[in-house]
């Protein structure tokens, strides 16, 4: 069954360019114009990926991702203009999974979608709890706190280890630097967002291949970071 | 009088004036010459006047009144509760201030104006408040008698014989906006006191025989007629002063200053008679270079001096100097003194002391000056009060002697054996006695020294030996001349040793007011300027210091600063004490009403500590707390440094907050003609791309069906790579409308240069696979402070650039090395390089790689320029070098990001 995508775009021209984009792909898909059909839409169609540009004529953007997540775990993408950094981060901590800033190129809209979707399957088989976490080449042991690449056992500093367990466990997703501190440092402090940093390229050193091209670990300057997913068939 | 007072007052009251000129409000005096003549009375009758006008009045201070028509004029005003202060267990009545100025009245009544606060009150007279009110707008009516007027206390003291124990300084009444003389006959006044108007019968009786006899009250409604009449002839020249800056000769009138009891009085007369002349006065001290601060009565009087002085409306300048005639002429000759007072007990000759008639010696100095000798010696008894010098007694000094005379005895011995000469002996004797006055303190020690010298070398030497007994007739001469001797040439020594350490002292002072005009000069920073201000402050005082930084009024921040001559636990001690809610209520009152306050002033006295208020370019910048201690305020000398310090630094931070100022406003500039090169740049770059699109756009729709796919294939990719480009373009755009906010915009942050290479990259890469390019970092781990979107914007055009003028197939090199407190980046290509005309002209819009500017090659002729001004911004620069063998390296440094890893 083809995969249902929802945009909520209000400018025709980039609609017109989705819906392009969308079909010779052959998504199914639906576009609406304003927040108020969107949330409805979304409720009818049970989308798998929702497309959401933030600047819409009737509801602030950050409110539907509010809303939709009360009651929906779908996928969402933001379109935001470039020098919205902070729209797009709190679009990403009201609960939307990615971004792509305009202009933005098809094939770019493309890739995010595949990594939606997939987030989305991968999330269906993350909720019966697995105790082995594998994506590539890494696995990770969240029973015996061990992580291995190539099958070879990689000691981690317990901030690095847990910094790779939140990243794991929101696979394919943004996570704001908000975020991260939170989740690993307990504390929310501007200040600490270097050192996060630093953990950061520290962690990557060690479970990437090739560090200038990382394979797991993306970074989002000024935003945050992902874990990609990478199936067996890449 | 306003240029006739002292520095740092008169600067804080200019400054006050400009501050608030036009909604200072105005004070009324009604001014009478005794109780009853019906001050409060016409004060209440211009009261309701005024409120009959629609103006708001209240009352915030009326005394109660037995006269019943008094009373009755009070109905219809508006009274602000007086505060009730319980006081050494009475209750008090006082004027609530806060109050006051909470209401906001545009008039208020305070009755009383010489009247004592109690101690707990913020100010120690009601004058202060009353000047407050006045600072905050309000207008005030005030009654005050005549008898209560600094300068003039002494002269009906005389007359009436009743010691008037309240004052207020002559300014208040000088810079009244009004004067309302209060009048009635003297005979009219006692038949009201006799009538029980004013006094209970039982008090009047008492009064009319005392201070009511008729003679006193005709004298000091006289003296009453003519202050007022003095008032009338101040303000109008004050006017005149303002429209008409002319300068008319003036009298000049000198006062010495002493810390001799009698000298309040000689004080009072000198300003009595500026008044009377409109003339400057100016107060002298001398001080003498053998003066030491231990006594402190003295002192104590001296600062009491001082005050009174710069409450007449006196300058006191300060001078050293041995002998005072020559001092007090040399003064007067070069500031043009006319009439120098004097105290006649000044000009008593002293026992021994040369010179002393200095009416004479002034005589022979200055021919010109008229002298005033005035009558001070009805107080004279209490002259030496607690003047009596300290006669110190230490086992050190006796252990000195000891030596320094065995020492004596031993070699007078040895001289003895071998027959040399007695006057040898008493030589070697009178050096010892020499060499203990440099080593001990106190003429009371060289009188001891030169008897025991005598009795040493009595006991020794004389015939018969070893006995106090002398049997020849010369010996009780040569006893007297050797005591004489050795006692005149200790006391010289010591003299000069005294003289020589007060040279020390006085220069080290100085020694610290020039320094901190040199090392302010150097401070760089804000910060700088407060620690070396404070460092030399308290260097200067020997008294912990603490800046408090004020913004509107209210405190940012403070900072204690120690001293070394105090222990640990005393420094935490004061430190606390400057934190305390009581304490910063002074520095905010001190900061809002731009005036001194807290412990050696008359506002806050019970404060712990000095403050002086900081301003620059009007406004309140700082408070300095300077924690004397009570039992030692600041000895005048150090005063005088210290406000010289302080004017150094208030135009230190002037000079910072303007130069930021300036360095704003030309990087504002600089952005504005950055900006608008970009964009005529822009404008012209646009064009051409937006013509391809549209145009192909236009064929593709119009004609599509006559144009072959190979051809229609050229046409997309013509516009896709069109759009690309302008994307590219869009992004600076971005980035030009990011500097428009000026610096506020750049956020910087330590960024690990990885990410920003690697963010950089990806931007670049994938528009053009055809050249190498790779990136080096040392260490891994490398943090450098910037704005990272405008600094990924940076190295994206300089890649851009390389791939726009260097052949396919070149290498691209990302270089980051620490250095020091910096990281160099270097951005390497192995392209044809750049040639030397052009490198020059390379930063300028408008510069491409070739010359003549053509519209097929697009190169953003604005993207270094750009990356330039963002660099500025960080306050780096971007340069071009050859790379060796061939091609280009762009350079820029930037400053290391410090990160605290936190686990």
């Amino acid at each position: 069954m083809n995969k249902r995508i929802l945009v909520v775009e209000d400018d025709v021209a980039i609609g017109h360019l989705i819906r392009m984009t969308l079909s010779t792909q052959h998504y199914e898909y639906d576009i609406v114009h304003d927040g108020g059909s969107a949330l409805q839409k979304t409720l009818s169609m049970r989308p798998d990926v929702i497309i959401l540009d933030l600047g819409l004529p009737d509801i602030d953007g950050v409110h539907i991702i509010q809303k939709i997540r009360s009651w929906s775990q779908t996928p969402i993408i933001v379109v935001s203009a470039r020098g919205e950094e902070y729209d797009k981060i709190n679009a990403l901590d009201a609960g939307a999974d990615d971004y792509v800033t305009k202009p933005f190129s098809v094939e770019e809209l493309l890739a995010r979608i595949r990594v939606a979707l997939r987030r989305n399957t991968s999330e269906q088989s993350l909720d019966q709890a697995q105790p082995i976490f594998v994506n590539g080449d890494l696995q990770i042991d969240y029973l015996a706190n061990t992580v291995f690449v190539h099958g070879k056992e990689v000691h981690l500093t317990p901030i690095e280890y847990k910094l790779l367990v939140v990243l794991s466990k929101h696979v394919g997703k943004v996570l704001t630097h908000n975020f991260l501190l939170k989740e690993v440092w307990q504390t929310v402090l501007q200040s600490d967002v270097p050192s996060l940093r630093v953990f950061m390229a520290t962690l990557r050193k060690k479970i990437e291949e090739d560090p200038a091209n990382p394979k797991y670990i993306q970074t989002h300057i000024r935003v945050g970071y992902r874990m990609l997913r990478h199936g067996e068939e890449e | 009088m306003e240029d006739t007072r002292p520095i740092p007052e008169e600067l804080l009251a200019r400054i006050k004036q400009d501050d608030t000129d036009g909604i200072t409000g105005k004070l009324k005096i009604f001014l009478g010459y005794a109780a009853g003549v019906g001050k409060t009375y016409a004060m209440l009758e211009a009261a309701q006047l005024a409120k009959n006008l629609g103006t708001d009045v209240v009352v915030g201070y009326v005394e109660r009144h037995p006269r019943p028509e008094t009373t009755a004029l009070l109905v219809g005003l508006e009274r602000i509760p007086t505060r009730e202060i319980t006081y050494k267990g009475k209750v008090f009545e006082e004027l609530d201030i806060d109050a006051v100025i909470k209401r906001k009245p545009e008039l208020v009544l305070i009755d009383e104006l010489a009247h004592t606060n109690v101690p707990t009150m913020r100010h120690l007279k009601r004058f202060g408040d009353v000047e407050e009110l006045l600072a905050k707008g309000i207008h005030v009516y005030t009654t005050v008698n005549i008898q209560h007027i600094e300068s003039l206390h002494d002269l009906i003291e005389e007359i009436t014989g009743v010691k008037v124990r309240e004052h207020i300084p002559d300014y208040m009444i000088d810079h009244a906006a009004q004067i309302k003389l209060v009048d009635i006959e003297p005979d009219d006044l006692i038949q009201r006191l006799k009538e029980g108007k004013i006094y209970h019968p039982t008090q009047a009786e008492k009064a009319l025989n005392f201070f009511f006899r008729k003679q006193n009250l005709v004298a000091l409604r006289e003296i009453a007629l003519r202050r007022t009449a003095d008032t009338i002839y101040h303000q109008k020249t004050q006017q005149s002063k303002s429209s008409d800056p002319c300068i008319h000769v003036e009298e000049h009138i000198l006062v010495g200053i002493s810390s001799s009891p009698t000298n309040a009085k000689v004080i009072r007369t000198a300003a009595r008679l500026s008044q009377a002349l409109h003339g400057k006065f100016t107060a002298l001290y001398v001080q003498k270079n053998d003066w030491n601060d231990s006594n402190k009565a003295n002192a104590q009087r001296l600062q009491q001096h001082i005050k009174l002085t710069e409450q007449l409306g006196g300058h006191v300048v300060i001078v050293q100097e041995d002998d005072i005639a020559a001092a007090i002429a040399n003064y007067a000759k070069i500031s043009g003194v006319t009439k120098l007072v004097i105290g006649r007990t000044a000009l008593k000759k002293k026992w021994g002391v040369p010179h002393s008639k200095i009416s004479d010696r002034l005589n022979d100095f200055v021919p010109n000056l008229a002298i005033h000798i005035v009558p001070d010696e009805e107080n004279e008894s209490i002259r030496f009060l607690g003047v009596r010098p300290q006669i110190k007694f230490e086992w050190m000094d006796l252990f000195k002697m000891l030596a320094v005379f065995g020492l004596a005895s031993l070699i007078g011995l040895f001289f003895f054996a071998y027959g040399l000469k007695e006057s040898n002996i008493i030589t070697i004797y009178i050096l010892g006695v020499l060499i203990l006055a440099t080593w001990t303190t106190g003429w009371i020690m060289s009188m001891i020294s030169s008897l025991i010298a005598v009795l040493t070398y009595n006991f020794l030497f004389t015939e018969p030996r070893f006995s106090f007994e002398a049997y020849h007739q010369d010996y009780p001469m040569t006893f007297i001349i050797m005591f004489l001797s050795g006692f005149i040439t200790s006391s010289l020594t010591r003299k000069v040793k005294e003289q020589a350490s007060a040279a020390v002292r006085k220069s080290y002072r100085m020694e610290v007011l020039l320094e901190t005009n040199r090392k302010l000069q150097h401070a760089k920073s804000i910060e700088e300027i407060i620690n070396e201000g404070m460092a030399q402050i308290i260097k200067l005082v020997e008294k912990p210091v603490c800046f408090f930084e004020i913004n509107n009024n209210l405190i940012i921040k403070s900072a204690f600063f120690k001293t070394d001559s105090m222990t640990d636990i005393e420094n935490k001690e004061i430190a606390a004490a400057f934190e305390s809610a009581s304490e910063r209520g002074v520095v905010i009152w001190a900061a809002s009403n731009t005036h001194v306050a807290g412990m050696s002033t008359d506002i806050f006295p019970a404060a712990q500590a000095y403050y002086l208020p900081v301003v620059s370019g009007g406004n309140v910048k700082g408070v300095i707390g300077i924690a004397l201690s009570k039992e030692w305020p600041l000895p005048a000398f150090e005063r005088h440094i210290l406000h010289a310090i302080i004017n150094d630094f208030s135009f230190a931070i002037d000079k910072w907050y303007l130069q930021k100022r300036n360095e704003e406003v030309a990087r504002e500039a600089e952005l504005e003609q950055m900006r608008a090169n970009l964009l005529r740049a822009i404008s012209h770059d646009l064009r051409t791309p937006l013509t391809s699109i549209s145009g192909n756009a236009d064929i593709l729709l119009t004609s599509g069906k006559l144009i072959n796919d190979r051809e229609k294939n050229q046409l997309y990719q013509d516009i896709y790579n069109n759009s690309k480009w302008l994307v590219q373009m869009v992004e600076n755009l971005l980035a030009v409308s990011r500097l428009e906010d000026g610096h506020f915009a750049i956020e910087m942050q330590p960024e690990l240069i990885e990410d920003i290479f690697q963010e950089a990259l990806l931007h670049s890469v994938h528009l053009n696979n055809t050249h190498k390019i790779s990136y080096h970092i040392e260490p891994e781990l490398l943090f450098a402070l910037m704005d990272a979107r405008l600094m990924i914007q940076v190295i994206i055009n300089i890649i851009d650039n390389a791939l726009t003028y260097t052949p396919a197939g070149s290498e691209i090199t990302l270089n980051a090395k620490e250095v020091g407190d910096n990281v160099h980046f270097s951005i390497i290509d192995n392209g044809p390089g750049i040639e030397d005309s052009l490198k020059a002209r390379l930063f300028e819009p408008f510069t491409t790689g070739k010359v003549q500017r053509s519209d097929s090659r697009r190169g953003l002729g604005l993207g270094l320029s750009l990356c330039q001004t963002i660099l500025k911004l960080h306050g780096s620069e971007l340069t071009v070098t050859d790379n060796k063998p061939i091609g280009t390296i762009f350079i820029f440094p930037l400053k290391k990001g410090a990160v605290n890893i936190n686990e």
